[in-house]
């Protein structure tokens, strides 16, 4: 009888894992397409603005620029409006050129002073799936710049592709 | 770890569950043969070779499976995975071809202590599979939307390497004499995938579309050598 008894528990009991492994497997299926494609396979230069010294502009860890700041972009030769007359900005996402190896960002504040800054990177054309296409990724390898309000910068990630992180520190004096 | 990987580590743990249950309880049954010897089959899978038609590559592959107590069967797969694709959308050209391989065990659901093996029985399976590939991908040149100019991609025998895991449920029938024939379908989920600089795996052999996870099938010709106690 314990025999019987033993033999329809294992019994039940693989019944049991075969209908739970059936469930979970349909369940993955409709939890994961598999696919992870960015939404424009575009990979963007992260620059976040930190204070020199304290400020009253830092809310939960986060520094703003106080004024206005307008980012321009210098393209062969002609400089180009990204960001017009920010304000309380704290990071910035700036496209990076494809065949150039060094951007030439202009910084113009609300008093008419300005600074440009120098990223010098390299281009890594990048097979990202057949599903979501190629993408452009850059590496930051230099930094230089005028110090009129810029005091200071630094490279934090060199990598630029589509992951989010910051590339760029970029240290202002108010 | 992603939630699908603990679901996956549980599901594994509900196929060995009743095996260990069985191995504590009945001990003295291992004696009369839990785990004997009880045959071998080869195997070939057909589903691989019309795979082509879903974009997903091809793949020929054979497979040698031992019987241990009409109960547990481990498998070793070993098959050779192709494909060579113009994506329409971006133009882009892939291109490998790669053995693979796979190991891991059949579980019988169907088994019945005392009894013979089941002409049909549903079986779970579980695998882990690899391979070890090189790849030709290009594309039409990148072009730059802001300051314009293009940047050429091409490159040719990139190194790669993939491993992944299958969990599946599958049925076997016998179907005339020491035939018999079956299919499996596999949830199979990526391990890891190597990356280079300029790329990463578009297709690993034997497991498919590089992505997280994919679903996949079999479908086996099985032919058991006749074995003699």
């Amino acid at each position: 009888m314990t025999f019987i008894k033993r033999a329809k528990a294992s019994r039940s009991l693989q019944k049991a894992a075969t209908a739970l492994i059936m469930l979970l497997t349909l369940a993955m299926a409709a939890c994961d397409n598999g696919t992870d494609c960015n939404i424009n396979n575009v990979s963007y230069n992260r620059i976040q603005l930190y204070s020199v010294g304290e400020s009253e502009n830092i809310v939960d860890g986060v520094y703003s620029y106080p004024d206005t700041l307008t980012v321009k972009l210098m393209i062969n030769g002609r400089d180009s409006i990204v960001a017009n007359r920010l304000v309380g900005a704290s990071e910035l996402q700036l496209p990076v050129s494809y065949t150039n190896e060094c951007d030439t960002l202009v910084f113009e504040y609300s008093d008419g002073i300005d600074d440009t800054l120098y990223v010098e990177h390299s281009n890594i054309p990048y097979f990202v799936s057949t599903d979501c296409g190629m993408a452009m990724f850059h590496h930051v390898t230099g930094l230089r710049h005028t110090r009129n309000l810029i005091d200071s910068a630094a490279i934090n990630e060199p990598l630029i592709n589509f992951d989010w992180h910051e590339n760029i520190k970029l240290y202002i004096v108010e | 770890m992603k939630i699908s990987n603990y679901i996956l580590l549980s599901s594994l743990l509900l196929i060995l569950l009743p095996c260990t249950i069985n191995a504590q309880e009945k001990k003295s049954e291992e004696k009369e043969g839990t785990f004997a010897f009880k045959g071998i089959s080869l195997s070939t899978d057909i589903f691989g070779y019309m795979s082509s038609f879903l974009d997903d590559g091809m793949s020929g592959e054979v497979a040698i499976e031992a019987n241990l107590g009409n109960r547990f069967f481990p498998i070793v797969e070993a098959g050779y995975g192709s494909i060579d694709i113009t994506d329409e959308n971006f133009g882009i050209h892939y291109k490998s071809a790669a053995p693979y391989m796979r190991a891991g065990l059949n579980y019988n659901f169907s088994y019945q202590e005392g009894k013979t093996l089941r002409p049909n029985y549903v079986y779970g399976a579980l695998r882990f599979g690899c391979s070890k590939m090189k790849y030709d991908v290009s594309s039409p040149p990148l072009h730059d939307p802001i300051w314009g100019g293009e940047v050429p991609y091409s490159f040719s025998d990139v190194n790669g390497f993939a491993s992944w895991i299958e969990l599946g449920v599958g049925v076997s029938a016998k179907i005339w004499k020491n035939f018999r024939m079956g299919w499996c379908v596999r949830y199979k989920a990526r391990v890891n995938a190597t990356k280079s600089k300029n790329s990463k795996i578009g297709y690993i052999p034997g497991f498919g579309t590089n992505r997280h996870t994919r679903f996949g099938a079999t479908y086996s010709l099985i032919y058991e050598i006749p074995f003699k106690k």
